[in-house]
């Protein structure tokens, strides 16, 4: 039997830090593009890692580029801390008149900018990383924010599968010493927080639902097909509501 | 380099601002009927944030404070304690430092939901508000918001009581675009940011969902540990419009949220009579 708890360690370490070579170039071919449209010497991304309490920079474009790429920064420090913190996009004019910038970390990779613009990465309510502009000719919040949309694609899906794989490992080590695969799914929901709690829930339901008669499923199915129209109209509602702005 | 704009500020560029109906009144709502001689003294202002540091020399006195913390054995999950307490970070002292230097005379009360890193819970900043509106206060300084939509009910709920109450809502819009509540409800007092010297100048957008602007964008503010910053955000451009409703009702008292927008409409278009 192999070992799943170090499994789990294993994803828990891992998962910020998922991403492919496709990933890591697109994300530095959006902040060249990034860069390129805000007049910015120097584009990055840093990932959060929740556990660790810590920024990672994976991508980055223009000054200090190399540099900055692998840097870690505790996600409480620097106007990337504060966006991670508040949630709320920030420029700054003029960092050395800010407490809140990181010197030292900014210093490390060569290039000190004047001004800094940052914006967080969003997947709904949950803060996944940060955008950050360096001494942008045109230091616009709004376009930054959608570059940053843009980002969340990828941190969206690498976190996702980060989640999935936890939450697999979970129930695999649990069922070595239970029942079915459902409770095990139950068991790792009972341990697990947020999207991962009731994505394991979910894959619960599901294998006790294929247990069941072909009527049962049928209708089961018909109840989450139409959930699932509701849930996507309320998002086109939503969308609507911010295309009329 | 142009101006780092917060989202939705660029609405106010002068040329893109819509004309405004004039009332007809006898004569125009100036500056001076509007806030002449007020110092915002008898009005209370509220900020709820991430506390005030009374002691911070722009700051110079509050005269009331609470923190709202979860408690679990209380009877609504959370409880509220008075007295002194400290800015966890320095984003509330900035929003107090400003209303102070406009409004020299108003009340200020501390209301801490944030904690250390600026981060909180929409319920406890829904309970804050809740205080605020409870506890009799004029004017109430939002820089926060929630873009968790499923807290719509109950901001809608508690900015129709403030409405109704007399209460002044002053919510920022965020940074960058996206769902922010309470800021985008039209009941509260919408606001965005400009560059200005002026701490007085608002300006009005009718189209919304930002519906006033005032002074955000590289403004010195206080910060923690008695220090000064220069920041932009509509966090300080929220305080500049708090500050002037303070000086309106320091002179008008007893004005409802809807005459107070009908004096800020008539200062915007005063200011942008003279505004070049």
């Amino acid at each position: 039997m192999a070992d799943f708890t170090e499994l789990v360690t294993l994803f828990d370490e891992i998962g910020p830090a998922l991403f492919s070579d496709e990933d890591v170039a697109g994300l530095t071919a959006l902040c060249d593009l990034a860069r390129s449209a805000t007049g910015a010497a120097a584009c990055s991304v840093s990932v959060l890692d929740e556990q660790a309490g810590e920024l990672r920079y994976v991508a980055a474009a223009g000054a200090g580029a190399e540099a900055i790429v692998g840097t870690r920064l505790s996600s409480g420090r620097g106007i990337a801390g504060f966006v991670v913190g508040s949630g709320q996009g920030l420029s700054v004019s003029d960092v050395r008149r800010d407490v809140r910038f990181a010197q030292d970390v900014a210093a490390s990779t060569g290039y000190v900018p004047t001004a800094l613009l940052a914006v967080p990465i969003r997947s709904g309510d949950d803060t996944l990383g940060v955008l950050s502009v360096l001494d942008a000719d045109r230091a616009d919040l709004t376009l930054a924010a959608g570059f940053a949309t843009l980002a969340a694609l990828v941190l969206h899906r690498a976190a996702t599968t980060a989640t999935l794989g936890r939450v697999v490992a979970n129930a695999l080590g649990a069922r070595a010493t239970s029942e079915g695969l459902a409770d095990a799914l139950r068991s790792a929901a009972a341990t697990s927080n947020g999207a991962s709690a009731d994505l394991a829930e979910l894959a619960a339901l599901y294998v006790e639902l294929g247990t069941l008669g072909p009527d049962d499923r049928a209708a089961a199915t018909r109840i989450v097909a139409q959930f699932t129209a509701h849930a996507a109209g309320s998002q086109q509602r939503a969308v609507v509501r911010r295309i009329r702005r | 380099m142009s101006d780092p704009l917060p989202a939705w500020s660029d609405a106010f560029e002068p040329e893109r601002l819509a004309p405004v109906p004039r009332l007809g009144l006898d004569g125009p709502i100036t500056r001076e009927w509007a806030i002449g001689g007020s110092t915002g003294a008898g009005v209370k202002v509220a900020i709820i944030d991430s506390g005030i540091d009374a002691g911070h020399p722009a700051v110079g006195r509050v005269d009331g404070a609470v923190i709202i913390e979860p408690d679990d054995d209380a009877p609504d999950g959370y409880r509220v304690v008075e007295g002194p307490h400290a800015d966890l970070y320095g984003h509330g002292t900035a929003c107090a430092g400003i209303i102070r230097s406009v409004a020299p005379d108003a009340q200020l009360y501390s209301v801490r939901v944030l904690g250390e890193r600026l981060t909180g819970k929409a319920w406890i900043f829904a309970a804050g508000l809740d205080w605020a509106i409870t506890a009799g206060m004029n004017v109430v300084n939002l820089s926060l918001s929630t873009s968790n939509d499923t807290y719509i009910p109950t901001f809608h709920e508690l900015t129709d009581a403030a409405a109704f109450s007399r209460v002044m809502l002053v919510s920022a819009m965020a940074n960058e675009p996206k769902t922010t509540i309470p800021s985008e409800f039209s009941s509260v007092f919408s606001t965005a940011s400009i560059r200005s010297d002026d701490p007085l100048e608002v300006r009005y957008n009718s189209a919304g969902p930002a519906e006033w602007a005032a002074r955000g964008i590289d403004v010195d503010v206080a910060w923690a540990d008695g220090s000064t910053i220069t920041a932009t955000g509509n966090s300080f451009a929220a305080p500049h419009v708090a500050a002037v409703i303070a000086l309106i009702l320091g002179k008008h008292p007893g004005l409802t949220p809807f005459q107070v927008k009908t004096v800020l409409a008539g200062l915007a278009a005063a200011d942008a009579v003279t505004t070049p």
